[in-house]
């Protein structure tokens, strides 16, 4: 026996009162079923209603002949991307109009809460003359993904103005007779300042040319001679190193002496080999291990001292005669 | 001259008195070799070990010798051989039977001068023992470790032309040598000299002029030389110009394996030190610097396989470098 002959049993020992209430029940039920049903069949009209909104709009209406402007056509529709499948779209026909390039881009947001796709083509397009041009109507055929329904929409014709073009090309080249006029100017410029230096220079090497350089002995006299005026102001150490580089430029430039690398017993040692005058090689060996005792051992030197040395370094350099 | 390194100066002139005495005493034995004793004296002043270079015949052993009997201190020679054991050199435990304990008995090394005679011809294991007793100045013998008295000095000799069966320093162990010396042939007159003194059957007593106590107290007074700081560069500069010769203008990149270490820099301040002291100076010149250079860079550049090729040796790189490093 099933449930449902056991349950008509059941039904059929109840009372009559309590048939009637149980009647009514299922009614109420059946009534409520029906209401559940009406709401899908509402949900169902609503995707049959599901649509694509198409616009068209242009960065500017008036441009100038030599410029571009760009011509947007967006789709907008509440869903995600695959809710509609949208066929490629072909370009505008224009006319007194130039496509120069289109790009397109999908993107998908949400718009308090909702999820909203736009699919955007751009077309750049450059004026051909200069009057009123015009873009035709843009088609778009799409196809519900759910319901394979397709359709189409498609755009009003655009009309705009293409203005004479700018005088760009003018200004470039007034800024550039403006840039060559400076530069010439300059050229000349630094032309005449090359010509006065260099006629300088060839009066200055005339000049030269009558007057002799000095001789090594005169230069390091005068230097020497520098010394000497600041012997009370300059410190032991800086007298010392200066009479020092005097010496030794002296013995490199007049008897090639004392490299960079050689110590004072180098140097010495060298004025035997070379056999100098007993006196210079005494005084000069005088000189420089003074100069070394008050640079390294901080030796003190009197003003006398100090004298003479530079007495003694005069004597060496003062040409003979 | 600043009061200090007047103090220092008078200091130097006071316990310099000696090196007159020694040179004295070790000329009456040794004909020339001037420059080894000079150096002897610097390692002994400076506290650096001495690594002497020469052929045969050259008086290494015997300066040794007469410097030590010159000063009362306890000499020791040496003579390494290739079945010479680090503990015929440092000592060892000996069982006593009587009592069953051991007790310790101190090697050769337990002496103020060593002359270590032909130090390559003794194997690695007691170089090395020889090498760390210079070192560390102790000695471990079993479980007790046992300073080593001062002055400690290591005199060591090899001989350059004898290189079969021999065991060569390695660079490490060599590096701590303080001074590297290259002992030559004496002049014409040296030997003469030699001849006549030499000849006659006569032998020469060295009195023992100086303690080493003296030794210590002058030591105390090398380190307080003065050096200036242009002197410090100069020796920076030389020691860097090893390492990288690129940068001072020197080409050797490719003839210098390894520049020399910064034992070099300590060793040339204290050498150039001991050399200021030897002259009588409180302080110190260049001149010391590269008067003693050579000695304390020679063995610390090692050169590379090319320029072994090109018979260049670390002596040329140093020379090379002494002659570019502008002086102060």
């Amino acid at each position: 026996m099933t449930k449902k002959a056991s349950g008509f049993i059941i039904i059929s020992q109840m009372a009559e009162g309590l048939k009637r209430t149980l009647l009514l029940q299922v009614w109420v039920i059946f009534l409520l079923l029906a209401a559940s049903g009406r709401v899908d069949s509402e949900d169902e009209e609503t995707f049959q209603e599901a649509k694509i909104e198409l616009s068209a709009s242009l960065e500017r209406e008036q441009f100038p002949q030599n410029e571009t402007t760009t011509l947007t056509v967006t789709l907008k529709w509440v869903g995600s991307q695959d809710a509609f499948e949208i066929e490629p779209l072909s370009p505008p026909s224009v006319d007194n109009l130039r496509i120069i390039s289109s790009s397109s881009s999908v993107e998908t947001k949400l718009d308090e809460g909702t999820q909203v796709t736009l699919r955007k083509y751009e077309f750049a397009l450059r004026g051909e003359s200069q009057g009123v041009a015009t873009i035709g109507g843009v088609q778009v055929n799409y196809r519900h993904t759910e319901t394979g329904q397709s359709s189409f929409l498609e755009t009003q014709p655009i009309q705009l103005e293409i203005t004479p073009a700018t005088s760009q090309k003018r200004l470039k080249f007034g800024l550039l007779q403006l840039i060559l006029t400076i530069a010439i100017v300059v050229g000349i410029i630094v032309f005449l300042i090359y010509r006065f230096a260099v006629s300088k220079r060839e009066s200055v090497a005339v000049s030269a040319a009558e007057v002799p350089p000095p001789t090594l002995e005169e230069r390091l006299l005068k230097e020497l001679s520098e010394i000497e005026s600041g012997l009370g102001n300059h410190p032991s150490e800086e007298f010392y190193g200066g009479v020092r580089s005097i010496t030794l430029d002296f013995l490199r430039g007049k008897l090639e002496l004392a490299g960079r690398s050689s110590t004072t017993a180098d140097v010495v040692a060298e004025f035997e080999q070379k056999k100098l005058p007993q006196g210079v090689s005494e005084s000069l060996k005088k000189v420089l291990e003074t100069c070394d005792q008050v640079r390294f051992g901080f030796k003190e030197s009197s003003q006398e001292e100090k004298k003479e040395i530079l007495s003694l370094l005069r004597e060496v350099l003062e040409p003979e005669g | 001259m600043h009061q200090d390194i007047k103090v220092i100066q008078e200091k130097v002139k006071k316990e310099s008195v000696f090196i007159k005495q020694l040179t004295d005493e070790i000329g009456k034995v040794i004909v020339g070799q001037n420059y080894l004793v000079e150096r002897l004296l610097v390692g002994l002043l400076a506290d650096g070990h001495i690594l002497i270079e020469g052929v045969p015949g050259l008086a290494k052993t015997l300066s040794v010798k007469t410097l030590s009997d010159a000063i009362q201190t306890k000499f020791q020679r040496i003579q390494f051989t290739p079945d010479l054991l680090p503990a015929d050199l440092i000592g060892t435990l000996i069982y006593n039977p009587q009592d069953g304990g051991f007790t310790t008995k101190k090697g050769p090394i337990f002496a103020n001068i060593i002359l270590a005679d032909e130090i390559n011809r003794a194997p690695a294991k007691v170089q090395s023992a020889l090498l760390e007793a210079m070192q560390e100045r102790q000695v471990t013998i079993g479980e007790n470790t046992f300073k080593l008295d001062q002055p400690f000095l290591v005199l060591a000799t090899q001989n350059p032309i004898e290189q079969e069966g021999t065991y060569p320093l390695p660079e490490a162990q060599v590096d701590r040598f303080m001074l590297k010396l290259s002992v030559t042939y004496p002049d014409r007159e040296e030997e003469m000299e030699i001849q006549n003194r030499m000849t006659i059957g006569k032998t020469y007593e060295v009195n023992r002029v100086i303690s080493p106590e003296d030794i210590l107290k002058a030591r105390k007074v090398v380190h307080e030389v003065y050096i200036d700081q242009k002197v410090k560069e100069y020796i920076v500069n030389i020691v860097m110009a090893t390492r990288n010769p690129d940068e001072y203008g020197l080409q050797l990149k490719d003839l210098i394996a390894y520049g020399a270490s910064p034992r070099a820099t300590i060793y040339l301040n204290l050498a150039g030190k001991a050399h200021a002291f030897l002259r009588g100076r409180g302080y110190v010149t260049p001149e010391d610097v590269k008067s003693i250079g050579m000695d304390v860079l020679r063995h610390r550049i090692i050169v590379t396989y090319e320029a072994e090729a090109e018979e260049v040796t670390s002596e040329h790189i140093v020379k090379q470098v002494f002659d570019h490093i502008e002086v102060p």
